[in-house]
């Protein structure tokens, strides 16, 4: 067992308890901390995996700026966690909860000889690429990446932000206006 | 030993190193905030307090410091939420400390025919990893504000949390400019980078080539250590302690210590971009080992070029740090808006603005 086996157990086994933590608390806070603490773990298999750049990106845009308005939210509303108790599934989400069993049991399995076997990646492979820059790290085979073959949906998502951002704006300004005391 | 188990045992060596070095900082700064707050306020200052008969000048003072803030009673509100109480000052305290890692405190030694970069882990994301350490770092300060469950905590931390991320912004984009000119987010490399010298005279530092990201980044330093001109999270005139008001006795310590230690990893950042890092300005690395290599053979000119290395950059994190107590103990705090219309207002669209001039310079550059 080698370190990177060792290291990838440890946090996998961390994500996926955190997870868990993060659907069953009644506390909001809770369930942002523990999302937050799942993120770290990410960026650190991205690490794991050589990717440096997805991991600092990770921390910096998700946890450490996203994650940072939900947090924010959720303090300023202060809900006592009484009144987030669940009762019994209802059948929408009994029908979700299927549908991700039926995800996980597809992604992680496969038939094989007639029969159902665990294996280790079901995604199609031979995604690879030659990367642009073949002795050079990471950091620059993505930008460059970034840039060329994917510059259009770079552009897109950004412009994509720019609604989101204007739309927030618009809403919380109607909000306000309505607010006003006479 | 494999080249591998070297390069193991030296990356644990330099983060315990730099583990160690973070930790001694808050105990050396607390003297000399004291002392310096002192003189420009024209009084004295700690200065009994030392070990056996010697006075020492107070040095003793962060020891006696330690010592009663250990022994005192930890008092948590009864209502408190007890784990993120419990949580906020690990964050901070345990973020803060593992940021220097990325800080390059040297060249390069050779142990046992082995390289061993003087930078405790090197990653590809370089300088990015500081971004999130901050990032990561509001999460503390957060915590311990809600958790405290009072109105003065709630609303000094969210202020300083808000603050905070406001000031990231303009930190990351200022520092664009940085990467346009040396082509990489490795510190080392920058470091290297800037032992060359501009119109012959110069030397190639990052301050010269970048001088408004250097102001920039100075100003949102400030913001991001919650430290005066920025320190409305816990103004002692106004949110009684902020944030850390219910944080008593070592919690209290580990938030003064988590802020001590980001401050020493941002002068430490600030020393490596701008200032040159580890090299003398006319007396690179290469040209020291050079000169000793004769008498002390190379492995130990390495060594002693290193531990040269080593103090120019605590000369200039000094530097840094002293400039923080100054700027501290001389200007007026700013009001919680004029903060924001600070951060959001002025400094992104400077900031955005250099990066496209130095964009446009950097063009017209490469290109001749």
């Amino acid at each position: 067992m080698d370190l990177t086996t060792l290291s990838f157990l440890i946090l996998g086994c961390l994500t996926v308890i955190l997870s868990v933590t993060l659907i069953t608390r009644r506390s909001p806070v809770a369930a942002a901390v523990s999302l937050v603490g799942a993120f770290v773990c990410l960026a650190a298999m991205y690490g794991l995996l050589e990717a440096h750049f997805a991991a600092v990106i990770q921390i910096i845009v998700y946890a450490g700026a996203i994650m940072v308005v939900f947090v924010f939210v959720i303090m300023l509303l202060n809900l006592p966690p009484e009144e987030l108790r669940f009762g019994r599934l209802t059948p929408g989400e009994g029908l979700i909860a299927l549908v991700g069993v039926i995800a996980a049991v597809a992604l992680t399995t496969k038939v094989t000889d007639g029969a159902l076997q665990v294996v280790s990646s079901n995604l199609p492979s031979g995604i690879a690429r030659p990367p642009y820059y073949a002795d050079s790290e990471n950091l620059k085979n993505v930008a460059a990446l970034l840039f060329t073959d994917y510059l259009w949906a770079f552009e897109v998502v950004s412009f994509l932000i720019l609604v989101a951002i204007i739309g927030a704006i618009v809403i919380a300004k109607k909000r306000g206006r309505h607010v006003k005391p006479s | 030993m494999s080249p591998f188990e070297i390069q193991f045992a030296a990356t644990i060596l330099k983060v315990v190193f730099c583990l160690v070095l973070s930790l001694h900082v808050p105990a050396l700064m607390v003297w000399i905030e004291r002392r310096q707050c002192a003189m420009i306020q024209r009084r004295v200052g700690p200065n009994r307090v030392g070990f056996f008969q010697f006075r020492l000048m107070g040095l003793g003072q962060s020891l006696a410091d330690v010592i009663k803030l250990l022994f005192k009673e930890d008092t948590p509100p009864a209502a408190a939420h007890k784990f993120y109480y419990w949580l906020g000052p690990i964050i901070t305290a345990g973020i803060g400390l593992s940021a220097f890692a990325i800080i390059p405190f040297g060249n390069f030694v050779l142990v046992a025919g082995e390289q061993i970069q003087l930078q405790g882990i090197n990653l590809n994301a370089g300088f990015l990893y500081l971004l999130a350490i901050s990032s990561l770092g509001v999460y503390g300060i957060t915590l311990a504000g809600w958790a405290s469950n009072s109105k003065y905590t709630l609303l000094g931390g969210m202020r300083a949390s808000a603050q905070m991320i406001s000031y990231e912004i303009a930190m990351g984009i200022s520092l664009i400019p940085i990467v346009f000119i040396y082509g990489t987010l490795d510190l080392n490399t920058i470091v290297q980078a800037q032992t060359g010298y501009m119109f012959g005279v110069i030397p190639a530092w990052g301050i010269f080539k970048a001088p408004v990201s250097f102001v920039i980044f100075l100003i949102t330093m400030y913001a991001e250590t919650n430290r005066l001109p920025f320190d409305l999270a816990e103004s002692e005139s106004e949110l009684v302690a902020g944030f850390h008001t219910e944080h008593g006795s070592m919690r209290f310590a580990l938030f003064f210590l988590g802020e001590y230690v980001m401050m020493f990893v941002l002068a430490a950042f600030v020393a490596t971009l701008f200032f040159g890092g580890y090299e003398i300005p006319y007396f690179p690395q290469t040209e020291m080992v050079a000169q000793l290599t004769p008498m002390l053979g190379q492995s130990m000119a390495l060594w002693a070029a290193a531990i040269i290395g080593f103090h120019v950059l605590i000369v200039k994190i000094g530097f840094f740090m002293l400039l923080y107590v100054q700027v501290r103990w001389t200007f007026p705090r700013f009001r919680y808006d004029q903060l924001m219309k600070v951060g959001w207002v002025y400094l992104i669209p400077i900031s955005l603005i250099n990066v496209a001039v130095s964009a446009i310079i950097f063009a017209i550059i490469k290109s001749i």
